[in-house]
């Protein structure tokens, strides 16, 4: 192993992000925090991305590793310790240098720090933790900092960091359980989990003392009461629908989801203690403004899509995450205990699980609604949306001029604005077909779905599910050519013929 | 008979349009029968042969006159929407502001949610250009130090629309320690920030521009630092360009140090 201890600033920053650039939970939202006299930054609720790397992928943060030294030895990470790999390790001093005069440039919106673990996870913790002192004390930045708790540190210095901290995340690494403990052997399940609802506990708490400081709910609870559904473990949010007895109904027979779901139920407030720091800490920020999240890796250890929604689920209801993030598995080891891959990251499935994550969060979808213990994958060929659509017919066509919002958001090719914007809309005047593509509908999905003043767009379209998949994959071009949609790619009928047999 | 088309032509900026709007209302012509047209400075038409061309000279109480009609009769949103559409780099902009006030006149407040209308529609879109690309400014505005007492950051744009009103406040905000300057060269202006006074915005004589833009050259330290961190995060076995151009498109970096050799 070659240590660089005396490496360059910029052999450092090279080594210590490129150790990094695998951490996808890298956004700079949930909080909007004005400037302030003499303090350099501020923050915007909706995040910006400052630039977008080779592999199209968003730079919001300085997204760095304090160190990649590691004493863990997790399979799947680049970082382990029986690897051969030049190390290196950031002083607090230098990673405050690089932060400030990159914000100030506008090359970054703030810091992300995540860490490999060395010595222990208390020691790596409180370097971490007095680099963030560092940064907002010393240094006056009142930017975007977006830091890990380390599993297994203490409460105390995971409470100190989320004073300084406007988000910060635990990487739940896998979906489950068993896979947590055949890859990851030096992590648990519990001490990933423990600090997540300390973290949790002590923004409700900081919450109803000082307010939300710019931070912001999470979009599954607003969408939630909206819905007036009622989330487990937080207080009710309105009355109980028939709709959400009926879905516990149906759980009750799904084994392995409930076996998930008391996995992630611990011992809750009583183990968390509350802040203790208020009297030490600076508080005008509050204690981690903007939520917290996740990440998990996708494909390493066999799950199902179902698996890793209800945990996705879970995880919104009872941790109040802000997001999940899904990481596509890349063999950087080369592991033999490792699914082969072919070298190409799953950016398809990655790409449905967002999709999927999506609907839970603003569309009011329940996992189960989308995927059933008989069909636990997602259709490759087919958004998730487009897909339940087509296995609900009976709830089509959608009258634009009458159908609630909620049954707007569920019409493939009608997302949240042109959803809100049709609601609008039509309290001035009734709407017609071209007045929803210039509200920004995506007409060639949503036509199959909707009716305006009681007429489909073309009397030609059938209201059958054999018939809109073809249309949809690409087969009936008459159409598309109504819409003069040459761009799109036609797919070959042999691929139809997958997909049918994928279903089947 | 048909009755003529008759066109008002003004100058292209805020001050020009809201006069000329103000000049097409009162003179009770029959709004189907009026066109408003802005011109920039030392822009020729071609003129409609069958079609009557009055003149407008901007006047700033006509102006004014016109934005409080509009805030206390219909509302503050959409006179924040006329005076975001009139930033816009889009020709039928004056005339769309005019027929917009028109329909808010008739409809109230809730004229903002009518896309039915073609005018509504057209001031929505034009409003969604200029948030839009405020904001890709947000995100790829880079500054470079220049190396004086107290040391200045500067920045050099070129957007398609007029939109450095709509960033200068986020970066007073956000770098109100700093001296800063951002210069717009396709439009020929800077804002101006310093700590103790605030920011303001300034039409640049071309020399000015020239001296600011020879400035621009991205040589110092933490411009290598910010190459090495760019190039390190990004993960080759997902290596997707076009992904990366759809989000990053080619026109903004020209300005953006990490794409420069």
């Amino acid at each position: 192993m070659i240590f660089e201890e005396h490496a360059s600033l910029q052999r450092k920053l090279q080594i210590l992000s490129d150790a990094a650039k695998y951490d996808v939970a890298c956004t700079s939202s949930g909080v909007s925090r004005p400037g302030r006299k003499g303090e350099l930054g501020n923050t915007e609720a909706s995040g910006i991305c400052h630039s977008f790397s080779g592999d199209g992928r968003c730079i919001s943060l300085l997204k760095i590793l304090f160190t990649n030294e590691c004493i863990y030895n997790c399979k799947y990470c680049i970082n382990r310790v029986t690897n051969d790999l030049p190390r290196a390790t950031f002083t607090p001093e230098e990673i405050c240098e690089l932060t400030m005069e990159f914000y100030r440039r506008n090359y970054i919106e703030g810091l992300f720090l995540s860490s490999g673990i060395i010595q222990s996870p208390d020691y790596t913790m409180e370097l971490i933790g007095k680099t963030l002192h560092d940064l907002r004390t010393i240094h006056r930045f009142n930017g975007y900092i977006h830091c890990k708790a380390i599993p297994g540190a203490s409460p105390e210095l995971v409470e100190m960091v989320g004073w300084y901290a406007d988000r910060m995340s635990v990487n739940l690494e896998l979906p489950t359980t068993q896979g947590l403990k055949n890859l990851a052997p030096n992590k648990s399940r519990k001490s990933i989990l423990t600090p997540m609802r300390q973290i949790q506990s002590g923004m409700e708490e900081s919450r109803k003392l000082l307010g939300m400081k710019g931070g912001n709910r999470s979009a599954y609870w607003h969408t939630s009461k909206r819905l007036g559904r009622i989330l487990p473990g937080t207080e009710a949010l309105s009355g109980s629908t028939p709709a959400s007895l009926e879905q516990r109904e149906q759980k009750k027979d799904m084994v392995s989801e409930k076996k998930e779901e008391e996995e992630l139920q611990l011992p809750g407030k009583a183990q968390a203690g509350g802040l203790t720091q208020w009297n030490r800490r600076d508080t005008s920020r509050g204690f981690v403004p903007a939520g917290q999240s996740t990440q998990m890796i996708i494909g390493a250890s066999g799950e199902t899509d179902y698996e890793i929604m209800a945990v996705s689920e879970a995880l919104y209801q009872r941790f109040d995450l802000k997001r999940v993030f899904y990481s596509g598995f890349i063999n950087v080891n080369q592991d033999a205990s490792l699914q082969a891959l072919e070298g190409k990251p799953a950016k398809l499935r990655e790409h449905r699980l967002y999709q999927a994550d999506w609907l839970l969060r603003y569309y009011g979808f329940a996992a189960e609604e989308l995927l059933s213990k008989k069909r636990p994958n997602f259709n490759v060929f087919l958004d998730p949306k487009c897909d339940w659509a087509l296995g609900h017919m009976e709830q089509f066509p959608v009258e634009i001029n009458r159908a609630d919002y909620n049954m707007l958001l569920r019409v493939p090719g009608i997302g949240v604005k042109s959803a809100q914007r049709i609601c609008a809309a039509r309290q001035t005047g009734p709407l017609d077909f071209p007045h929803l593509k210039k509200m920004g509908v995506v007409l060639k999905r949503a036509i199959y779905f909707i009716t305006c003043n009681g007429r489909l767009m073309y009397d030609f379209l059938k209201m059958d599910e054999d018939y809109i998949t073809r249309s949809i994959l690409g087969e009936d071009q008459a159409v598309l050519k109504n819409f003069g949609q040459q761009d799109i790619q036609y797919r070959q009928l042999s691929l139809f013929d997958d997909w049918k047999r994928a279903e089947g | 008979m048909k009755k003529k088309i008759r066109v008002y032509q003004c100058q292209d900026t805020l001050e020009g349009i809201l006069t000329a709007v103000y000049d097409a209302g009162k003179s009770r012509y029959g709004h189907d029968h009026i066109r408003l047209q802005a011109q920039p400075e030392g822009y020729h038409e071609n003129f409609n042969l069958f079609s009557e061309y009055i003149q407008v000279e901007p006047d700033r109480e006509k102006m004014e006159k016109v934005l409080r009609t509009v805030e206390e009769k219909i509302s503050r949103q959409v006179c924040q929407q006329i005076i975001c559409c009139a930033f816009c780099a889009q020709e039928d902009k004056a005339d769309v502001i005019y027929h917009y006030i028109v329909c808010g006149f008739a409809m109230g407040a809730k004229v903002v949610k009518a896309l039915q209308i073609p005018w509504v529609q057209r001031v929505f879109e034009m409003n969604r250009m200029i948030t839009n690309e405020a904001h890709y400014y947000r995100e790829f505005i880079r500054f470079q130090e220049l190396p004086q007492d107290p040391p200045v950051l500067l920045s050099v744009i070129e957007p398609k629309n007029r939109i450095l009103s709509f960033v200068a406040q986020h970066f007073a905000d956000r770098l109100n320690p700093e001296w800063f300057i951002i210069y717009d060269k396709a439009y020929q202006e800077a804002v101006f920030h310093s700590p103790a006074e605030g920011w303001y915005i300034r039409r640049l004589e071309p020399e000015e521009g020239r001296q600011l833009a020879a400035m621009e050259d991205y040589q110092e330290e933490y411009v290598d630092l910010w190459k090495t961190f760019f190039e390190a995060v990004s993960i080759p076995e997902r290596e997707n360009r076009d992904l990366q151009r759809n989000h990053l498109p080619l026109h903004f970096r020209s300005h953006m140090p990490e794409f420069g050799n």
